[in-house]
């Protein structure tokens, strides 16, 4: 990245450098007629303890300096930029608008390796604090995501039920069939359904396409989430699930994932860390 | 003209001042020490349970610098400059004696119910403003004797024209009198509602309403605790060590307005990009760069009243006390400005380029100014050389590099990581995450701690040779006129 592109940046390298150099030189010059120059002047009389006063005139650069800076404030204040024209909430909103129009237009179609570079560098900044650097949930900090979005967690979750994403179906219940069915199911979801990967088990997967009726009651018989009301599982496995996740937030077992979307990330950068997180996990 | 030694000026509450200005110093910044050490070793906050955290110590340090050793400085310079200027001795009226020693024990008792209250954890939660009500009521009475004191002692007076000093500590004492009732209207909650304990309260003003109230105070308290009556140390001072005339007379009262006006108006600036109206913030802007003239007005006074006198420079270790504090004061009063420019602000807002800001104003201008004002104080208040010069030379070169050290670790250090805040990588994602910064900055870190132990050991070696000077050293016959005496 080139720092130098960013015009705070250049303004405040600027000011920093106006700093030292006025002060350096401009105490330097008085420091050095201590040196070179006498004091002169006429006293004005007066005494204190001691101490006398000369009556010499202002020095003229710092008049002028003074008289300058009182100007321009008029100028700035009334004129140069009324503050009737000027909204900081408006500038904020344009700058971030702009922003993203460009971003979106730059990436308008990534290509599986822009989304995994894209993806890691979100991951990175925004995910990383609570799921960790390798997505392992920092010792169940957070959801261990290298273990999360493939077959086994569909039995997992089948078996052990699952809540906290504020869907209105409310929590997937605990125990809604046993392991051998749930791992059918399983490999009907990620094989046919969503078509996410192969299954371990493709020989279940007849039977699996049979038992998801008992899934079907809440994800819809499609897999598509009866319009919102619970996850949709034609996604399972796919960035879009991710997506989902990120929009929902989670309040779950192990702990409060905020969500995402508040305008933080755009939705080439949800489907890019998405795609990045279905790389963290198993098959 | 009437010989100033002819009056037997009383230094009693001046002295007491100067003890607790060394104590208040002595503990104000070794807390400051501490929690700088704690910001880069966090396990440091694991001592003493909650009385030892960085949260706790923190007001501890910032309330502890700024109202015990800086007021403390700000009384005992008074209780000296006052009676000179103003040509009257404290020993002429026992009433003003007795509201001295009244205001000093008093001040006492509030600085120990603070501090003990602070480690409590009980505080209103306004910064520089974390007293709760029975505190802000102590401070307010312990203020308003020194208003008669100082008023007192110029109704007294035998001089006529007031001094640029006491000018300056008028203002003071009705800048700080105003900005703190203001800010500290407080609703106690138990009296009103039956909320809470007897002393809690809460702000009279909320949200955005409360915010600029409250950085209306924060400001100005830099303004009249740190800088208007450092003015009129400085003014006194240097002069006085040296010998010289003040430069211009013109530029001291151009200077004094100029402040006066301009600076009660910049306080919105720690509100830059917040909820608070534009034009309060734009406001604020303009008129912090025009602050800069009258700022820099005061300190150019003062370095042109040294022309032509580099040999008091170069063998006198007070005078290059003065000399750098009004250097320093120069550097911050243009930094504040430019870090208060709305482009600038947008980076510097929240980084460590802040507490750099203020330590090179706090411990170069205002903490050289207590020293050193205080280390020409003593030889006349204690009738005894100053102990040894060669301590006070050590001191000024290390207490230098501790700040030079501080506040180069913090310009590097804030910008950077206002920098690294604003970063995107190459597709145009933020760049780095928290733990990225404080990876980065954590040298810095350690660099400011152990800047800010040089100055505190130096504050040590001023104790010290206080002490001695007045216990132990060679008594003078004679008050001298102008430089110190130092052994
Ligand atoms: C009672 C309704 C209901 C039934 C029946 C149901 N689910 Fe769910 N399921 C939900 C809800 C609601 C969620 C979202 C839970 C949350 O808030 O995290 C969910 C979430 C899931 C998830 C995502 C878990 C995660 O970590 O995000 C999977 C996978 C899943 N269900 C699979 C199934 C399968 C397979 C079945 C059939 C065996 C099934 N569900 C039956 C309601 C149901
Ligand atoms: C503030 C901490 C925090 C941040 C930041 C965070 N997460 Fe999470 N995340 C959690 C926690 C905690 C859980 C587990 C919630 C539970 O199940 O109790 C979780 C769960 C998840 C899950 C599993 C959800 C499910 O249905 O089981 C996914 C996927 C996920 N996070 C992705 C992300 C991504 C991608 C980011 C970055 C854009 C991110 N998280 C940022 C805390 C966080």
């Amino acid at each position: 990245m080139n720092w130098l592109n960013d015009n705070i940046n250049v303004l405040t390298l600027i000011g920093a450098a106006v700093i030292i150099i006025l002060t350096v030189g401009i105490a330097g010059k008085y420091i050095k007629q201590m040196k070179t120059d006498k004091a002169t002047g006429e006293l004005t009389g007066d005494n204190w303890d001691g101490i006398g006063e000369f009556s010499n005139p202002l020095p003229t650069g710092w008049s002028l300096a003074f008289l300058g800076t009182i100007v321009w404030g008029l100028w700035y204040f009334f004129l140069g930029y009324p503050v009737a024209t000027f909204s900081q909430i408006g500038q904020y909103n344009q700058e971030v608008s702009d922003y993203t129009k460009r971003f979106e237009s730059k990436w308008a179609n990534p290509d599986h390796e822009t989304l995994m570079g894209m993806g890691e560098g979100v991951f990175l900044v925004q995910c990383s604090p609570c799921h960790g650097i390798t997505g392992d949930g920092m010792d169940g900090k957070a959801r261990d995501l290298t273990t999360w979005g493939g077959e086994n967690h569909i039995v997992n979750t089948v078996l052990k039920g699952s809540k906290g994403q504020g869907y209105p179906l409310g929590q997937m219940p605990a125990g809604l069939m046993d392991k051998a069915s749930a791992q059918a199911v399983a490999a009907y979801i990620v094989q046919d359904l969503s078509k996410s990967g192969k299954s371990k088990h493709p020989e279940l997967i007849a039977k699996g396409k049979k038992l998801f009726a008992t899934c079907g009651g809440c994800h819809g018989m499609d897999g598509k989430g009866m319009g919102g009301s619970a996850p949709a599982l034609v996604n399972y496995g796919k960035a879009q699930f991710v997506v989902a996740v990120l929009n929902h937030g989670k309040k779950g077992n192990i702990g409060v994932m905020p969500k995402f979307n508040d305008g933080r990330l755009t939705d080439i950068q949800k489907t890019a860390v998405g795609t990045y997180v279905d790389s963290l996990g198993e098959e | 003209m009437q010989s100033s030694n002819a009056i037997n000026y009383d230094y009693t509450v001046a002295k007491y001042f100067t003890v607790s200005a060394i104590v208040l110093g002595i503990v104000g910044m070794s807390v400051g020490v501490i929690i700088a050490f704690q910001l880069a070793f966090p396990e440091l906050n694991n001592f003493f349970g909650e009385y030892g955290t960085f949260g706790r110590l923190r007001p501890i340090h910032t309330d502890g610098v700024a109202f015990g050793f800086t007021v403390s400085g700000i009384m005992a310079t008074w209780y000296y400059i006052g009676q000179r200027v103003l040509k009257v001795s404290m020993a002429e009226s026992k009433f003003l004696m007795f509201i001295g020693k009244l205001q000093f024990w008093l001040y006492i008792i509030v600085v120990a119910v603070a501090v003990v209250s602070l480690l409590m954890g009980e505080t209103s939660s306004k910064e520089y403003a974390e007293f709760e009500w029975p505190v802000d009521i102590g401070i307010v009475i312990v203020w308003v004797l020194w208003g008669v004191s100082i008023f007192g002692l110029i109704g007294i007076r035998r001089e006529k024209v007031l001094y640029i000093s006491v000018w300056y500590y008028i203002a003071t004492f009705l800048g700080v009198a105003m900005l703190y009732v203001f800010n500290n209207m407080e609703v106690p909650t138990y009296f009103v509602s039956g909320m809470g304990d007897w002393f809690h309260s809460v702000s009279m003003y909320a949200g955005s309403n409360d915010a600029m109230v409250q950085w209306w105070y924060g400001h100005n308290a830099v303004a009249f605790v740190f800088t208007v009556p450092i003015i009129a140390m400085i003014y006194y001072f240097l002069p006085k060590e040296s010998g010289q005339p003040i430069f211009s007379y013109k530029l001291s009262l151009l200077s004094f307005w100029g402040l006066m006006f301009v600076y009660l108006w910049a306080g919105g600036h720690h509100l830059l990009y917040s909820t608070v109206p534009d034009w309060v913030q734009t406001m604020a802007s303009i008129f912090s760069i025009i602050l800069i003239l009258p700022s820099w007005g005061s300190a150019i006074n003062i370095l042109l009243t040294m022309k032509g006198e580099w040999g008091q420079l170069k063998d006198n270790p007070l005078i290059k006390f003065y000399v750098l504090a009004s250097t320093f004061y120069m550097l911050s009063t243009l930094e504040g400005p430019i870090q208060a420019i709305k482009s600038v602000n947008a980076l510097a807002h929240f980084t460590d380029w802040i507490p750099g800001h203020v330590h090179d104003g706090t411990l170069g201008w205002v903490g050289f100014m207590i020293i050193g004002g205080i280390f020409h104080m003593a030889p006349r208040m204690f009738k005894r050389e100053i102990f040894s010069k060669k301590l006070v030379e050590a001191q000024f070169w290390l207490q230098t590099t501790g700040i030079v050290m501080y506040f180069t670790s913090m310009w590097i250090a804030g910008i950077t990581q206002g920098m690294m805040w604003r970063a995107t990588d190459q597709y145009g994602n933020l760049a780095y995450s928290f733990i990225d910064t404080v990876e980065v900055l954590h040298p810095y870190w350690t660099l400011r701690a152990v800047g800010g132990s040089f100055y505190l050991i130096g504050v040590f070696m001023w104790a010290y040779n206080i002490y001695k000077t007045a216990t132990s050293s060679k008594a003078i016959e004679k008050e001298p006129q102008y430089a110190s005496p130092m052994a």
